[in-house]
């Protein structure tokens, strides 16, 4: 429990509304979507980068440690305050401050959603085109600390690949700016902007963002092939990016998960070993040229074919692999899912060793995410009330881990470190790697009071 | 003890507090994350709360059952929520618990509505004698019908003009039906959301009872909640129940009512959360405006299974904090407004209410019907 004067100093800076101390509303800031929750000892509202600042000052004079959050829908633990202290909410902090239209970029502040910036962005005719799932919640703030991408990133990459620029309290509390709204900046040489990038609130507290934003393609069309066996399935898939054709989605069912999702939403569904989802979007003369390449390709070895003819069929054909996330939740509420990337021409191999890992440690584990960029999401799927069970899991987990790092790829595509990857950084950087980081946090952070325990600092 | 008679409730509940991932899915739309900006106000928040209560993590202090009643129980998670829990099943498990548990529910004003509905036989308070004042001179009530009008007790004693109107475009339309009046009792909905299983039980088994003596084959109500409750209720066994919305669609498709007068305005409909998210009901209201004469429909972003909730929260959250609710039915109000509406139309009388209260308290320019009221001008020549 923190000393009473520190939460009377909070107050002082933030507003005594704009401070929570009471057990109820600190228990749900707790957690995020990782099993894992620690009770922080203070929530507090900045509106502002002088307050974050001031906050930060305080934490350092006082020795506290501070959990910057968004809205918490973090698969790594990065926003749970592990060691207590202070949570910073940024729900306070979410205007839209600039819009200039003639560059296509917006200026908006960290606690902003995506929703609420596409909301206003419509209206504009333009678009942020990074979509993570947690879309309806996920903050800018989070995505860019997350470096968050999601379905589309085959063609728009990652949150940082739109991130033109940021405004950044540092741990100890200086505001500073990095890059600007031009698309090329090297005005300090080193691009700082990347360093905060998918730094998980460890290195700086991100207060506000300068974004690129684009005009929504005019149409998009999808694909679906079924498949009898899992090889033929990561044959197509890898097939499909050894072509390079524009895509803007590659999405991958394994068996059990299409059989678990025709369960539960009764969709109809074949009984297939895997199913694959290639998306185009563009004009819809490209989208036309490019999907049928991919139909050819997909065909090859299908056991069925769809292909949407409008945006509604479309939406209708992506309906099996939407509904993958909730199915998951509502039959295992605590399956964990990890999200290992590995290159595209090693998928079948990847899993082929997840099927060895899941029968090695007797737990099953269903696969699917993003196979565009080798980045699948196995997911244990473990009820925690089973300790055996779930301890078998929590054993699985690093040999997914090794798996995958042998094969090239590298521990998370998206989720990032947080807590949940932390003893594991080392196996793909080294020591001396992870000492690099080390070292700029030891600097920009000499007494850790930034989300310490996270990413393995 | 105080112990025990919390966590039993829940405990049947356990399943659906497990379930949650925490996704924040649901964050997306719930009107008291809006209004109260924090994560405990939030269905994520509050599953956790409950869940952390049962667990003994958590003691049950004023902070907790405030989040937990603060819900307006609008289901508007339940849309979003890609599991598919029962988030104010969990919820109202929750209050259950907690008023078990002994606890004073906060603030007085939700116990004295209850207390009233004890010794009253409706949340207002008032004499049983005056359940059937409503009835206007112009209505003939076939005593007997197998068809029972259920006005409510909102209609029956606030909101007078919306059973007078239900009744008139019913009369209008051919229909022969009694009330039940001293004989008619509280759904109760509003003390089972209040925590209150065992009023609620006691209360909707007596309405059932009612309706069987009554002879009643035909349960025609204009309430949302109402309808709802009686829905839910008698769904196994009992009469037939309908909401006006339904039965005067039916009565549309079957020629018996005609719109031979205008209802001049560019309405909006807005779907209470128990006849839309809950029972799923969207488009007979809408078929119903979309033949009025001189009514241009106009539909707010926020409709059907996301239509914002009006700020009642099922009487309770209207109840027992007034402010959220009249500020979340500005909310809904503007939004009417910003599409162009100059009349806002529902179909229960709790929203009616709250929504003219939050109109009257900014002097928003917008008018508000309940459905039935624009049926009955519109019925007339």
């Amino acid at each position: 429990m923190l000393p009473q004067d520190i939460v009377v100093a909070l107050g002082e800076i933030v507003g005594a509304d704009n401070v929570l101390t009471d057990e109820a509303d600190l228990v749900c800031y707790s957690y995020d979507a990782t099993e894992r929750w620690h009770m922080p000892d203070v929530v507090a509202f900045p509106r502002s980068s002088e307050e974050i600042s001031k906050i930060m000052k305080l934490a350092n004079e006082k020795k506290v440690p501070v959990t910057p959050r968004g809205s918490a829908t973090d698969l790594a633990g990065g926003p749970i305050p592990i060691q207590g202290g202070i949570v910073l909410d940024f729900k306070r902090m979410n205007k839209i401050l600039e819009f200039d239209e003639a560059n296509r970029v917006i200026i908006v502040e960290a606690g902003l959603t995506l929703r609420e910036l596409n909301a206003f962005l419509r209206k504009k005719g333009c678009y942020f085109p990074v979509d993570p799932g947690s879309s309806p919640s996920a903050t800018i703030g989070g995505m860019i600390s997350t470096n968050a991408s999601g379905m589309h990133s085959p063609k728009y990459g990652t949150t940082g690949d739109h991130t033109l620029g940021l405004e950044v309290v540092l741990p100890t509390g200086e505001i500073i700016k990095t890059g600007s709204r031009c698309l090329k900046c090297v005005s300090v040489g080193h691009i700082l902007t990347r360093l905060f990038i998918g730094s998980e609130g460890t290195l700086g507290i991100i207060a506000k963002a300068t974004l690129k934003v684009y005009t929504p393609p005019e149409f998009y069309s999808v694909a679906m092939g079924s498949y009898a066996d899992i090889l033929a399935a990561g044959r197509a898939i890898s097939e499909v990016i050894r072509r390079d054709i524009s895509v803007s989605a590659v999405e991958y069912l394994d068996g059990n998960i299409v059989k678990m999702i025709r369960d539960f939403t009764k969709l109809p569904l074949p009984d297939v070993a895997a199913m694959v989802f290639v998306e185009c979007d563009g004009t819809k003369e490209e989208v036309n040229r490019n999907l049928a390449i991919v139909e050819e390709i997909l065909k090859k070895e299908a056991v069925k074919l769809e292909k949407s003819a409008t945006k509604e069929d479309a939406d209708k054909l992506w309906a099996a692999r939407k509904a993958a996330f909730g199915t998951i939740s509502r039959l295992k509420p605590t399956a964990i899912t990890e999200d290992p990337s590995v290159p595209v021409s090693k998928l079948s191999e990847y899993i082929g060793r997840l099927d060895a890992i899941a029968k090695k440690h007797n737990i099953t584990i269903v696969t699917y995410g993003h196979a565009g960029e080798g980045n699948l999401h196995p997911v244990l799927m473990v009820d925690e009330r089973d300790k055996e069970e779930f301890a078998r899991a929590r054993a699985a987990i690093p040999d997914i881990f090794k798996a995958a790092l042998e094969l090239g790829g590298t521990l998370t595509g998206e989720h990032g470190i947080g807590l949940s990857k932390a003893d594991y950084v080392e196996w793909e950087y080294g020591k001396e790697g992870v000492d690099v980081v080390r070292k700029i946090k030891r600097v920009l952070d000499p007494n850790n009071v930034l989300n310490p325990g996270k990413m393995g600092l | 003890m105080a112990e025990i008679a919390l966590k039993k409730p829940i405990e049947k509940m356990e399943k659906e507090l497990l379930n949650c991932v925490r996704c924040g899915y649901c964050l997306e739309g719930c009107p008291t994350f809006e209004y109260y900006g924090v994560e405990s106000a939030t269905a994520r928040g509050r599953l956790r709360i409950t869940l952390s209560l049962f667990k003994g993590q958590l003691g049950l202090n004023d902070s907790a059952m405030k989040r937990i009643f603060q819900c307006f129980f609008c289901s508007r998670c339940e849309v979003s929520c890609p599991g598919g829990l029962k988030i104010v099943d969990a919820l109202n498990a929750a209050r259950v618990g907690i008023v078990s548990a002994g606890k004073v529910v906060i603030p007085d004003n939700l116990t004295a509505a209850i207390q009233n509905l004890n010794k009253t036989g409706n949340p207002f308070g008032k004499p049983l004698v005056e359940r059937a004042r409503w009835i206007p001179a112009t209505v003939t009530i076939s005593q007997g019908s197998s068809t029972v009008y259920y006005p409510g007790c909102t209609a029956a004693y606030v909101e007078q003009p919306i059973a007078q109107a239900s009744a008139e475009a019913l009369q209008a339309s051919g229909v022969k039906f009694t009330v039940l009046s001293e004989k008619e009792y509280c759904c109760s909905g509003f003390a089972l959301w209040s925590g209150y299983k065992d009023v609620y039980d006691d209360f909707v088994g007596k309405a059932s009872e009612s309706f069987s003596a009554a002879g009643t084959q035909e349960l025609v109500v204009s309430c949302a909640a109402c309808y709802h409750v009686f829905h839910q209720h008698l769904k196994k066994e009992g009469p037939r129940v309908v909401h006006t919305a339904q039965f005067f669609a039916e009565l549309l498709d079957q020629g018996k009512l005609k719109f031979p007068g205008r209802f001049e305005a560019i309405a909006t409909y807005h779907d209470p959360c128990h006849l839309g998210r809950q029972e799923n009901v969207y488009e007979e209201p809408r078929k119903i405006l979309e033949n009025i004469p001189g009514l241009k429909l106009v539909e707010m972003g926020r409709n059907r299974k996301t239509a914002e909730c009006c700020g009642g929260g099922a009487g309770v959250a209207g109840t027992a904090f007034p402010i959220p609710s009249l500020v979340v039915g500005e909310g809904r109000l503007r939004e009417a407004i910003d599409v162009g509406a100059n009349a806002i139309i529902s179909t229960c009388p709790f929203c009616y209410r709250i929504l003219t209260l939050a109109a009257k308290r900014r002097r928003l320019p917008i008018k508000i019907y309940d459905l039935n009221q624009v049926i009955n001008q519109a019925s007339k020549g």
